[in-house]
């Protein structure tokens, strides 16, 4: 059990500090995912609240069987989707030119945002759950309920396309098929 | 490429960390002489690397004082009811109201606190990239993943509050114990001296299954939980229970006084146990350990050359990270041993003797006597049969033997009177 299942549990049972420690690991991670999946900041904000809001109110019913992580992006996946299916379509990266003001590769980021964006989608949530989620495979394929092989061959397949989208900036790609 | 022992699939998954330890043995030793593999193992990396550049700035505080406020106000059942109600409430107020009223507030009390807390939190050398907060510090990570070794959710900055964080150098600069020391204390929420609290009780217990039944809820009512126990019921004499006891370390007065109350103490010893220099020595380590993370990390980052010191540097990152699970989880017991204090119960019945047993009756007397007839026959009737088995055929040989040599005799000597 990971130290992360301990401090739901010590949560389930009441211990406030549990929560806190669990808050302060993973706020900015959950704000990462829907940031970088959300147009929107404040929406962003919004709906990383939810997220540990669903965390609070599900509290008691947790068990560490698939680890706290994927309990964690499983919910944020769930709140994710739900806000594609208000806004009636898929909500890919952000295409636009803003960056965060602190962001000291603002081209990078345009770039990947747009390199991304290109993407299968199932693939992208593939990609992203490993590269910034930094998941494990079976923790994709507990959030995604795909088998790991699944996840290993599309996370591979979204590498390659991506690599194709690098070939124009980097041209030293010759290792990948 | 199928002429390879590794597909590229395979390569991918040797350097996220995602096979077995033999098999990234193998990888690890197979990508070292092959210059196909190698060069995929570079562009995997290369991909990993530039998507490094989509950063997201940290989560807004706005969010951190909602969801703490939640988290300190919700409490078992009450967390649903409550979430629901703070869920509602803002369908009333309009959004930029709230926002507005927040923002206001965070500006004055940054304005207030920041100037006061900013002197501990930053060290020497630190730079932008401790500030990225959990996510942005993984992002440090190459996709090189150590082999056998899990992705570390927690990254290099994880499991630490904020002033623990931000002590990281990123230079890789060991941090002195005086640093661990002024920390250690501040990232677990300890204030030192750290003292491991341990007291053992003897109660006699006239009523006894009132008081066995009241330990559990006293130790909940405390804030506490029951390790183990056990109860001893022997027939014909007194029961007993012996329990092992957490209770928080500021509860630890009152809980053991409402435990005396359960019945007359008749022993009871306390022992404190210091563990402040054990602790700033552990943490001390773990961080020197973790800045050791951050450096190997930087390193694999920005080296694009020999795969082979690739490799070596991401073995080194395996050891480390497994040096930084262990000394976490030695961390972690050892917060807990502090917080929580132990007491060991031992809960005796005031046993009395019965003094008038219930007598059997007459019937069942007669009928135990009759049953015991029947039984001591049955006995001695089974032990003449055995005796006879085991000595009636040689007893019969001598007999036999006997009577024969007695007969001679007598044939001789009463031939003998008759001439």
């Amino acid at each position: 059990m990971s130290d992360d299942d301990q401090l739901m549990l010590r949560f389930q049972q009441g211990s406030r500090e549990a929560f806190r420690e669990l808050f302060e690991r993973y706020r900015d991670p959950v704000y990462g995912f829907f940031r970088r999946r959300i147009d929107h900041p404040s929406r962003a904000e919004e709906l990383t609240q939810d997220c540990f809001l669903v965390l609070l109110r599900n509290a008691a019913r947790y068990e560490a069987r698939a680890g706290f992580r994927s309990y964690l992006y499983g919910i944020a996946i769930h709140l994710l989707a739900n806000e594609r299916r208000k806004a009636g379509r898929e909500v890919p990266p952000r295409d636009d030119n803003s960056c965060p003001a602190d962001n000291p590769n603002p081209e990078d980021t345009l770039w990947v945002r747009r390199a991304l964006a290109e993407l299968d989608e199932n693939d992208r949530e593939i990609l992203m759950l490993r590269e910034y989620e930094q998941l494990a495979y079976t923790e994709i394929a507990a959030v995604l309920d795909l088998p790991v092989n699944t996840v290993r061959s599309r996370l591979f397949r979204a590498r390659i396309a991506l690599k194709e989208k690098l070939m124009p900036v980097n041209g030293d790609f010759g290792g990948l098929l | 490429m199928n002429r390879h022992a590794f597909q590229p699939e395979e390569i991918m998954a040797y350097l996220d960390g995602e096979l077995g330890a033999s098999e990234a043995r193998s990888a690890a030793a197979h990508i070292a002489h092959c210059a196909e593999c190698q060069a995929i193992a570079g562009d995997l990396w290369r991909i990993s690397d530039r998507l490094l550049g989509f950063q997201i700035e940290p989560c807004p505080e706005s969010v951190d004082r909602r969801i703490l406020e939640q988290a300190s106000r919700n409490h078992g059942s009450q967390i649903e009811e409550q979430t629901r109600e703070i869920k509602a409430a803002p369908t009333g107020v309009p959004g930029w109201v709230v926002t507005s009223a927040s923002i206001s507030i965070l500006a004055v009390l940054a304005l207030l606190i920041i100037p006061k807390i900013r002197p501990n939190v930053l060290v020497p050398g630190e730079t932008a990239l401790s500030r990225q907060g959990a996510g942005q510090a993984s992002l440090g990570r190459p996709m090189g993943e150590a082999p056998g070794i899990a992705p570390d959710s927690d990254g290099p900055f994880h499991g630490l509050g904020d002033h623990a964080a931000n002590s990281f150098s990123t230079n890789g600069q060991p941090v002195s114990d005086q640093q661990a020391q002024a920390l250690a204390g501040a990232s677990a929420g300890l204030e030192p001296p750290m003292v491991v609290h341990t007291a053992a009780m003897t109660i006699l217990a006239s009523n006894y299954d009132q008081a066995s039944g009241a330990v559990e809820p006293l130790v909940t009512q405390h804030g506490g939980y029951v390790q183990d126990t056990t109860a001893n019921t022997p027939t014909g004499s007194a029961r007993s229970m012996n329990a092992t006891l957490r209770v928080p370390e500021k509860h630890l007065e009152p809980f053991l006084a409402d435990l005396g109350k359960l019945g007359h103490v008749e022993q009871e010893t306390r022992n404190n146990q210091e563990v402040t220099g054990p602790y700033v020595d552990l943490t001390a380590r773990l961080r020197n350990a973790r800045a050791a993370e951050v450096r190997i990390l930087g390193l694999l980052r920005t080296k694009t050359g020999n795969l082979g010191e690739v490799l070596q540097a991401e073995q080194e990152l395996a050891r480390i990270r497994s040096d930084i699970e262990s000394l976490d989880g030695q961390r972690a017991t050892m917060e807990r041993e502090v917080r929580y204090a132990t007491v060991f119960l031992r809960l005796d019945e005031e046993y009395r003797q019965q003094l008038n047993p219930r007598a059997f009756t007459t019937g069942t007397r007669i009928r135990n006597a009759v049953v015991a007839g029947f039984q001591n026959l049955e006995d001695s009737l089974l032990a003449v049969s055995l005796f006879l088995f085991s000595y009636g055929l040689p007893a019969l040989v001598w007999l036999a033997l006997a009577g024969t040599l007695s007969w001679f005799f007598w044939r001789r000597l009463h031939r003998a009177r008759e001439s």
